[in-house]
């Protein structure tokens, strides 16, 4: 990895600029101009658009962007076990299940609190 | 790899989870509080059982010995206090309690974790976890925007101080070659002398100096302590600070052994500003809670003396003195929450006449402002006696006349809330009610006050066995 | 010919580290100051992983303690984000100074 010498690199990067620009430039120049009413609209499979796009997004996205945070970062250890499954034997078995079941009992944990409903109102309050 | 010695830590996770599931099916929230009592009092039994082992295990990341076993036992007798402490407080102002009871308990297993950690990586984990379950307990009152400013301004700051403390980690990882204490060790007396080597001891000791409230990484605790929930304030106050001693006593001894004269002038450049700041900021507070916060970095500023005069052997007076603060703390916080859960008030104003109101409450917490003042022979005393004293053994003569002189300013703000509570007439003379559980918790501390005073003896004897294992 | 080196990834560590500290810093936003922090923590990253290639590479302890610290600064997110939330339905801002109910 050291002796890889990086000019390959600087030359790939180039070659990015050239095409990309190459194909705005191009499309630019032999492009027809008109202004109609649904030119300067976002194309989106001929579906027309409903408002803005930077509407405020619910909390409950954050709620679940969080929870996919924390359980996709586990997929770490679980990878790192894997790559060693002989070496650990059913050691590192039984290693990696105690840290799945704990991993499932905090999932059945946000179930049972109803973090995970969708619609706020079977959320249960609770004291 | 030896799992049985893990049985404490193992015990400690399957109570919490425990905890949580309980709290999903079970509407008897002062059961779950029991049932948490109870569950620590059984790790705390397995704890004790270890007393006189002095293996490692896991390649060294484990250490189980007199020190650990110390600071573990400390660890759960403070959280068991908390939650006694806790059950009445938190009908009145919690949510969601049962949850409050498997976050504490998380929190505590962090820490124990902290005192028996031999390894960066452990250490790293276990500071996180502790850490991170402190800034969910700081913001549990949610409808309380105190509560919420005290979480949000500790989980910034304490988040860069772990950024700070990791680099000086990985700096010290990158030295060495080696994440194990005992084998940093050996490496750095290489690298001894060198800006590098002093760079990441310095940026280790800053983070750590963060979770202990060492001025000039103090400005988080008086926010914090006075927002937080009563009881999470006793238990940063108390277990926090020692968690971060143990990590600290760990680190300069093991792993920076061959830097001593390099650390011992830092420990002792922030004894100094940590005692005067803490004293003299503590002067003009008016509100209890914030009052005690600043009592607590001073407390951290003298236990700091004890670190600039660590040699071999100077460790006991520090396990005695977080021994001392920790059971006069929980005392003074639980005649604070009493105080709060029957006025909902943590004024100092407030307490105007209260031997008169309740006298068994004004006199607990005076017998803890007393051993927090160091009166002889209540335990706070003899904490502070042999750290000064070790400090004036090690011929830092200036720095135990500096600590006294503290302590003589200390005098002025304890004694005024004793003032207040004994001298002032009562605006309101209706009695206050002490619930039966925090009338124990009181108890409890206030017989552990003049017992480790008097009984001196012995928990010396496990302090200095306790201390023996570093180096 | 450019070849990567040691000093490279401490370097950029260390460059990251102070750009992330001065977010962490300077930043008003709540958010914005969380985002300097775990700036500061993938710098740590770059260093350990660096030390462990270059130093011990048949020893994965620098890897391994990067893992370990992706974990931790996901977690410290993840409540960070929460505590941010509940900040702001009870003051409806989330800038570090015009939070100062108690004494900053």
């Amino acid at each position: 990895m050291n002796d890889s010498p990086l000019w390959p690199l600087a030359v790939y990067f180039l070659l990015v600029l050239v095409v990309v620009g190459g194909m705005v430039l191009i499309s630019w120049a032999l492009g027809q101009r008109h202004h109609e009413m649904a030119t300067a609209r976002p194309y989106e499979s001929g579906v027309a658009r409903t408002g803005t796009a930077r509407v405020r997004l619910d909390v409950k996205f954050y709620l679940n962007a969080v929870f996919f945070v924390i359980f996709d970062l586990e997929a770490a250890f679980v990878f790192a076990w894997a790559v060693s499954v002989r070496e650990l034997g059913w050691s590192g078995f039984v290693e990696i299940l105690i840290f799945v079941g704990v991993l499932l009992a905090s999932l059945a944990y946000l179930w049972r609190l109803g973090a995970l409903d969708w619609s706020s109102a079977r959320r249960r309050p609770r004291r | 790899m030896n799992l049985a010695l893990l049985n404490p830590e193992i015990a400690l996770v399957v109570l919490a989870l425990f905890v949580f599931a309980l709290d999903l099916v079970w509407s008897n929230k002062r059961g779950i509080g029991y049932v948490t009592i109870a569950g620590l009092a059984g790790v705390a039994a397995l704890v004790a059982g270890q007393f006189g082992l002095n293996t490692t295990s896991f390649s060294g990341a484990l250490i189980v010995d007199n020190f650990a076993v110390f600071f573990n036992l400390l660890f759960l007798g403070a959280a068991a206090l908390v939650v006694l402490a806790a059950l009445q407080y938190g009908e009145q102002f919690l949510h969601w309690r049962g949850e409050f009871y498997g976050v504490l308990l998380f929190a505590t297993f962090g820490m124990m974790f902290m005192a028996s950690s031999g390894d960066l990586i452990a250490i790293y984990v276990a500071l996180e976890t502790a850490s991170i379950s402190l800034y969910v307990l700081a913001g549990f009152r949610k409808h309380d925007p105190a509560s919420g400013e005290a979480a949000l301004k500790y989980l910034l700051l304490g988040a860069l101080a772990s950024a700070v403390l990791l680099y000086g980690m990985a700096l010290l990882y990158g030295l060495t070659g080696s994440t194990n204490l005992a084998a940093i060790g050996q490496q750095i007396a290489g690298q001894a002398g060198q800006p590098v080597t002093l760079l990441a001891m310095t940026l280790v000791i800053c983070g750590l100096g963060f979770k202990v409230a060492a001025v000039p990484f103090q400005m988080w605790a008086p926010d914090v302590y006075q927002g937080a929930p009563t009881p999470v304030t006793a238990f940063l106050s108390v277990a926090s600070k020692a968690s971060g001693f143990a990590v600290l006593l760990r680190l300069t001894t093991s792993a920076l052994g061959p830097l001593q004269s390099d650390w011992q002038a830092i420990f002792t450049a922030l004894a100094v500003v940590t005692m005067t700041v803490g004293n003299l900021a503590a002067i003009p507070q008016h509100n209890i809670k914030r009052l005690m916060g600043y009592s607590s970095i001073a407390m951290a500023g003298y236990l700091l003396v004890g670190m600039a005069a660590l040699a071999a052997g100077g460790a006991p007076s520090i396990l005695l003195f977080l021994a001392a603060y920790t059971v006069t703390n929980l005392g003074a916080f639980a005649a604070i929450i009493a105080f709060s859960n029957a006025t909902g008030s943590d004024e100092i104003d407030d307490y105007s006449g209260l031997a008169s109101r309740s006298p068994l409450l004004a006199l607990g917490f005076g017998f803890c402002l007393f051993s927090l003042i160091g009166i002889p022979p209540l335990a706070g005393f003899f904490g502070k006696f042999y750290v000064f004293a070790e400090a004036v053994n090690r011929g830092l003569i200036w720095l135990a006349v500096v600590a006294l002189l503290n302590s003589a300013v200390s005098v002025f703000y304890y004694l005024r809330v004793v003032k207040v509570m004994y001298l002032n007439p009562a605006r309101d003379t209706s009695p206050v009610n002490v619930p039966p559980s925090l009338a124990v918790a009181l108890a409890v501390t206030a017989i552990g006050v003049v017992v480790v005073g008097v009984g001196i003896g012995p928990i010396m004897d496990t302090a200095v066995a306790a201390a023996q294992v570093l180096r | 010919m450019l070849t990567l080196t040691l000093n490279h990834f401490l370097v950029l560590g260390a460059i990251l580290f102070c750009v992330g500290l001065y977010g962490a810093l300077a930043k008003g936003h709540a958010v914005a100051v969380l985002m300097g922090i775990e700036l500061m923590l993938n710098s740590v990253n770059i260093t350990l992983v660096g030390f462990a290639r270059f130093l011990a590479p048949d020893q994965l302890l620098g890897q391994v303690f990067a893992v370990f610290v992706i974990t931790a600064a996901a977690a410290e997110a993840a409540v960070g984000l929460a505590i941010v939330l509940v900040v702001y339905r009870q003051r409806r801002t989330v800038n570090v100074e015009e939070v100062d109910l108690l004494k900053w």
